[in-house]
């Protein structure tokens, strides 16, 4: 490379970053220093073979195949919050079954009678394992 | 008669952002149409800054749609459509300098990337070039890209690589100071 002062400016020279008055201060030196103008030559090469590299066309179908990847996983997203609604509906059910029961439990060995048992809880069971249900096949189905 | 041709342009002006609106929602929504529409409308940059920075078309081809589905996975996040594409040009850097510090570690790798052949003419001095490119740092190869594939300005294309300017403007300067000396004089090369 030139060991002139003024070789640093050539690049943005040769990209058009040069205005004004350090362009033609550029310009006026070029005309009467042979080492930057064989330089800005070079680099002028290297940058015409950079641009004339040919802009190539991505591969056919490549889009569509991309669209119906991503559509998919935005509706498998979307299908995430319904499924943990029922999970949550679910898991409650069992819970308030559980609450409900424990002040009801018989002794060991006995056998339950109190109508809240026999009512409530069975409905509450089956709900939450319905929902639990619901969001596996729900999941699985997605 | 210049009333009549400023009305046809406003009107035509907000047709096309009706549709470009109409074409966002649709793509937030999932629709498939929609989503095919976004990614031909932005396809060609990504695939060919993949492309010129891995010189691999299977591997353009690979990154070109991992940064699409992630890019696109966000987008019912994505509050300014206009951060959309440079968004997804950054994305696609990534995952590209990301490819490559894998071939650094894995030379045997980047033997069957280098040698893959490109698409268009193969020509001596093209394949000059695409040596040189290869033996570029990562960084220097993403400056070069960003600059001449987007052709964009200093400041965008900093901005793109995630760089201030003055580091941008050096990487590009010994980015093309590496090529010239190892491409050699012109006269060297008859």
């Amino acid at each position: 490379m030139t060991a002139c002062r003024m070789a640093a400016g050539l690049q943005p020279y040769l990209d058009g970053a040069l205005t004004g008055e350090a362009r033609l201060t550029l310009e006026r030196h070029l005309a009467g220093c042979e080492g930057c103008r064989r330089l800005l030559e070079e680099l002028r090469q290297v940058d015409d073979r950079l641009r004339a590299e040919p802009r190539l066309a991505p591969p056919e179908g490549l889009a569509a195949a991309i669209a119906r990847q991503a559509a998919a996983r935005q509706q498998a997203m979307r299908l995430v919050p319904r499924r943990l609604e029922l999970v949550t509906m679910g898991a409650l059910a069992l819970a308030a079954a559980g609450a409900a029961v424990t002040p009801y439990l018989p002794p060991a060995g006995l056998p339950t009678a109190t109508p809240l048992l026999q009512g409530a809880l069975p409905l509450a069971i089956w709900g939450g394992l319905a929902a639990l249900a619901a969001a596996y096949f729900g999941h699985t189905a997605g | 008669m210049i009333a009549t041709l400023a009305c046809r342009l406003a009107g035509g002006g907000s047709v096309e952002a009706d549709l470009e609106a109409r074409l966002w929602q649709g793509a937030r929504r999932g629709d498939e149409r929609a989503l095919e529409e976004l990614v031909r409308r932005h396809q060609g940059r990504v695939y060919n800054l993949a492309y010129r920075m891995l010189r691999s078309a299977e591997e353009a081809e690979d990154v070109t749609q991992d940064a699409f589905l992630r890019a696109l996975a966000a987008l019912p996040r994505l509050r300014d459509e206009r951060a959309f594409a440079p968004w997804l040009l950054r994305i696609t850097a990534n995952l590209c300098i990301t490819r490559l510090r894998k071939r650094v570690r894995n030379p045997e790798e980047a033997l069957e990337a280098a040698d893959v052949p490109a698409p268009e003419e193969d020509t001596l001095a093209r394949l000059e070039l695409e040596k040189a490119l290869a033996r570029l740092p990562v960084r220097y190869r993403l400056a070069l890209t960003t600059f001449y594939v987007e052709g964009r300005s200093y400041r965008e294309a900093a901005e793109l690589v995630g760089v201030p300017v003055t580091t941008f403007r050096t990487q590009l300067y010994r980015a093309r100071e590496m090529l010239r000396q190892a491409l050699g004089r012109p006269e060297e090369r008859r």
